[in-house]
């Protein structure tokens, strides 16, 4: 378990790495790409200062992990609002989607993956059908069809922004809850099929039980652990899945300052953005590891 | 077990997904000979003109023909997913037989570089870089590299340690046969069944990824036409032009599904088991 918390630490520090080497990927002069070849030397010297270009690459290494270990961001070229700020600001309605969507690809998914199991035949069958569909609809298609049909044809929702009320969060929820459903229904159909094999579930049928109340009674449970894992893994690749989201539904949050920021050319913001995505992505990998220990003894890393 | 399916039934998905897939390769490779317009050719008189006989799937906000463009679309997409997973394939191969080869602190190094690999969302990495550093096929296909490699090394790792015990490898190795003679000859061609399926699904996800970050604006540049592309001027005219959407969604979703297709058939075939 140690070597687990030490491997989500070395990774945060790549993450951090990648993001402070990304500014340096640009060709060229950053300074130039920002300013314009026409910029005054004083203005090109502040800018080259406020990016801190005008140290060593290693100075401006060291500088930029100790800054991050104070919770110090660089400020937004544009703006002149420091980084963190936007990110904090941002956060919480990537959040909530993330989570909305999770939840329901989770209530549908997961019961669908089961039921197929426990019923077989026609239904998994069918089930299995509809998720190899779902899962071949890239989310980027998926919503604009979804928009035309509820929200430009037949005006039951809204098309874009963010509102209070929950209506503005079905489209782009079920946008991305749809695809990874499938994704859960195919994994807690394999879970609970494997379950199913083992001996203990033959003792159980051998005593009269039908199948469905073997799989109900005695499969289920033993089939959870691996649906809670492939819940986790799935909530790490759900936060990139906002990003194109949030920039087709015009939706606040960090996906969309990344995507404008990346329009903007504002570096800072950019590098913020990715290091603060990909560090979730970390934690709730190993949040994700660690619930795998707690419900499974046995297993360690 | 229920799942006794009849060998047949079990090709249906490969059949399918390979006779789809020809055919997109086809289109992908006859499109100079099969398109009716110059997917360049622009007609402002006849902008977001909707899907008729001489323009089967309409014409996009520069009134250029959609069909034509899908069809040399289709060369991008499969182009970039193609060079990719083989790119990832090979990397993925060669990392993780050495790995499991040489053992020790070979092993170790590179295994705690697929885990530091891995912690990276995938889509998110390719999208950095490329915001960095401008966008071009080749920029693209650089990005898209850079993680994918960790799957096939992991995969590769586990099955060739467990091979490496097998005794028809001792008996070749005590024979005099050399490691890469052992691993080319013996342990390689074992592996084929595995590495096709995980190659299927990676051409899943690269081919959405290499889209996604086109309709992003980040991925395949703007003068080059592609789905991601289309569909992401499609947005902007859903209201008016749906048929901007509809068609390059459709023709994405196909291949999709045929690599989604060729992979659960591959898989059915090569390791029954499983399924």
């Amino acid at each position: 378990m140690y070597r687990r918390l030490l491997l989500s630490l070395l990774a945060l520090f790549a993450v951090s790495s990648f993001s402070f080497f990304l500014i340096h990927l640009v060709p060229g002069d950053p300074v130039d790409l920002i300013l314009g070849e026409q910029a005054s030397a004083l203005d090109r010297e502040q800018m080259q200062k406020n990016l801190g270009l005008d140290q060593s690459l290693g100075k401006q290494y060291g500088k930029f992990l100790i800054n991050l270990l104070k919770g110090n961001l660089a400020f937004s070229l544009h703006s002149g609002e420091p980084v963190l700020k936007m990110l904090v600001r941002t956060f919480p309605a990537t959040l909530q989607l993330a989570f909305f969507s999770l939840l329901l690809a989770a209530l549908w998914g997961i019961p669908a993956g089961i039921f197929s199991v426990l019923k077989k035949g026609w239904w998994d069958r069918s089930f299995s059908f509809f998720s190899l569909l779902a899962m071949s609809l890239p989310v980027f298609f998926l919503a604009p069809v979804l928009i035309w049909f509820f929200a430009l044809k037949l005006s039951w929702l809204p098309v874009s922004e963010r509102g209070e009320s929950i209506k503005y969060f079905i489209l782009p929820a079920v946008s991305l809850a749809l695809p990874l459903g499938a994704v859960l229904l195919k994994m807690s159909r394999a879970a609970l099929l494997e379950v199913m094999e083992k001996d203990y579930i033959r003792t159980a049928k051998a005593k009269g039980l039908s199948h469905f109340e073997t799989g109900w009674k005695h499969g289920l449970k033993n089939a959870l652990t691996p649906i809670v894992t492939v819940l986790g893994l799935q909530s790490g690749a759900l936060l990139t899945g906002t990003v194109i989201v949030e920039s087709i539904f015009d939706w606040p949050g960090l996906g969309l300052l990344l995507l404008e920021a990346i329009q903007k050319r504002d570096y800072p913001v950019v590098q913020g953005a990715v290091l603060l995505i990909s560090g979730i992505y970390v934690v709730v990998n190993l949040l994700v590891d660690l619930i795998y220990i707690w419900i499974q003894p046995k297993m360690s890393f | 077990m229920e799942k006794k399916t009849s060998p047949k039934q079990k090709n249906i998905k490969i059949v399918i997904g390979l006779s789809a897939l020809t055919f997109i390769f086809l289109l992908a490779i006859l499109a100079p000979f099969i398109r009716p317009y110059n997917p360049m050719e622009i007609n402002l008189s006849r902008l977001l003109e909707a899907p008729s006989l001489k323009h089967p799937f309409g014409l996009d906000e520069n009134g250029i023909d959609i069909f034509s463009q899908i069809l040399y679309g289709a060369r991008v997409s499969l182009l970039v997913s193609f060079v990719v997973v083989f790119i990832n394939l090979l990397l993925g191969l060669i990392l993780g037989s050495v790995s499991a080869w040489f053992g020790s602190f070979t092993d170790q190094v590179l295994m705690r570089l697929v885990d530091m690999v891995s912690a990276f969302p995938r889509f998110l990495l390719a999208l950095a870089l490329l915001a960095m550093m401008g966008s071009s096929v080749f920029n693209l296909i650089l990005a898209l590299c850079l993680s994918g490699w960790a799957g096939f090394a992991r995969l590769v790792r586990a099955e060739v340690l467990h091979l490496k015990t097998e005794e028809y490898v001792l008996s070749a190795l005590s024979s005099g046969a050399s490691a890469i003679r052992v691993l080319i000859r013996h342990i390689w061609p074992n592996l084929l069944g595995l590495l096709l399926v995980q190659a299927a699904f990676s051409l899943v996800a690269v081919v959405i990824a290499e889209a996604g970050l086109s309709f992003l604006g980040l991925g395949v540049p703007p003068e080059i036409p592609s789905w991601g592309r289309l569909l992401s001027s499609g947005r902007q005219v859903l209201a008016e032009a749906p048929h901007v959407s509809l068609f390059p969604g459709l023709a994405l979703f196909s291949l999709v599904l045929s690599f989604q297709l060729c992979g659960d058939g591959l898989r059915d075939f090569f390791d029954p088991a499983s399924t």
